[in-house]
């Protein structure tokens, strides 16, 4: 293993501790994944309705007549979030493309939940034997293998920035 | 990129198709081999791990140890990632690959009977009531309830990628010259 990469994986894994302090104390939790994650069951909940299923959203709950989800972390894709940021902030490329990178992908790697909301809640509703594979294995492993595609695609293009820059 | 992504969900379908089919199975394994760490903890030490389907629960050999059911598969489905993160490298079946693969799957499967030490101390501490108030001090329960939340959010995560990342030049590099 050479010293970058040895100096990656220590970068990597101090900023995953770091961003899982929101999720650790309550108090800041309260003023920043908390209100997230209720804006998420809101646009989850909005989608849901676009596809007719008339749903109800309550502070983190997503209720219909036959089936609801509670969203907490786990289901709110922030340790996704942390995960690529973090690899993304630890990769050695200018700051601003880091920062620029942990922005975009996170953005993708949310609307990428809201997806497997609505999906959670339709399996749900339809296919009850499905909802808890797919809560537990197949959705929580497609977070993080896109996770690790979108970090792909950005140290390729954050390489091929900094050789043309040289 | 799109061959990338092809693999890669190729390799999430055989990953998730792989863990469903040998879960239950490999939980038994993993209660046998995560058995001697309760040693390390004298509160816990004084019990037998039987794996029952999805779970492993923990029977107490002494009166005292309360009963305990440990989610076992959820701290075990990271191998799905390992498949399918080693299934998107180029050339999935190379030699190059397989050990990288073999190096990374050992590194995962040796952290999972840690994970269900954490797991079973997380429980201890936070979910038995006046048994884990009277063994386990407020702050010993948070850092339990912590290292489980981060384990299964992130960290069984992190490890397969800081793993594949690792071992991704291992089989990417090109072969040496006879």
């Amino acid at each position: 293993m050479s010293r970058r990469q040895i100096g990656f994986l220590v970068r990597f894994a101090l900023l995953c501790c770091i961003f899982y302090i929101p999720i650790a104390i309550p108090q800041v939790a309260r003023f920043s994944v908390d209100p997230f994650t209720r804006g998420l069951a809101k646009l989850s909940g909005g989608a849901l309705n676009l596809l007719g299923q008339q749903v109800v959203t309550m502070d983190t709950t997503i209720r219909g007549a036959q089936f609801a989800v509670d969203i907490r972390n786990g289901c709110n894709a922030v340790e996704a979030v942390a995960f690529l940021a973090a690899a993304i902030l630890a990769f050695e490329a200018p700051l601003w493309l880091r920062v620029a990178g942990a922005i975009a992908g996170s953005i993708l790697l949310e609307l990428l939940n809201v997806i497997r909301i609505v999906s959670l809640y339709l399996l749900g509703r339809y296919h009850r034997d499905l909802f808890d594979m797919f809560h537990l294995a197949v959705w929580q492993t497609v977070m993080f293998g896109v996770a690790v595609l979108i970090f792909l695609v950005w140290t390729s293009r954050a390489t091929r920035h900094a050789v043309a820059s040289r | 990129m799109l061959w990338r992504v092809v693999r890669l969900i190729a390799g999430l379908v055989v990953g998730l198709a792989l863990w469903m089919s040998f879960s239950d199975v490999w939980n038994a394994g993993l209660a046998a081999v995560a058995h001697p760490l309760f040693k390390l903890d004298r509160r816990i030490a004084e019990s037998d791990l039987v794996a029952v389907g999805h779970t492993i629960v923990v029977q107490p050999t002494s009166t005292e140890l309360p009963m305990a059911t440990l989610p076992a598969s959820e701290l075990t489905y990271n191998v799905i990632l390992v498949v399918a993160l080693f299934a998107s490298n180029r050339a999935p079946f190379s030699d190059r690959n397989m050990k990288a693969f073999a190096i990374t799957l050992l590194v995962v499967l040796l952290l999972q009977p840690i994970g269900v030490l954490i797991s079973a101390e997380s429980t201890y501490a936070n979910q038995q009531g006046a048994w884990s108030e009277a063994h386990y001090g407020n702050a010993e329960s948070w850092i339990w309830l912590h290292a489980e939340l981060f384990y299964r959010l992130i960290g069984m995560f992190g490890v397969v990628f800081g793993a594949w990342w690792v071992t991704a030049d291992l089989s990417a590099s090109p072969r040496p010259q006879k």
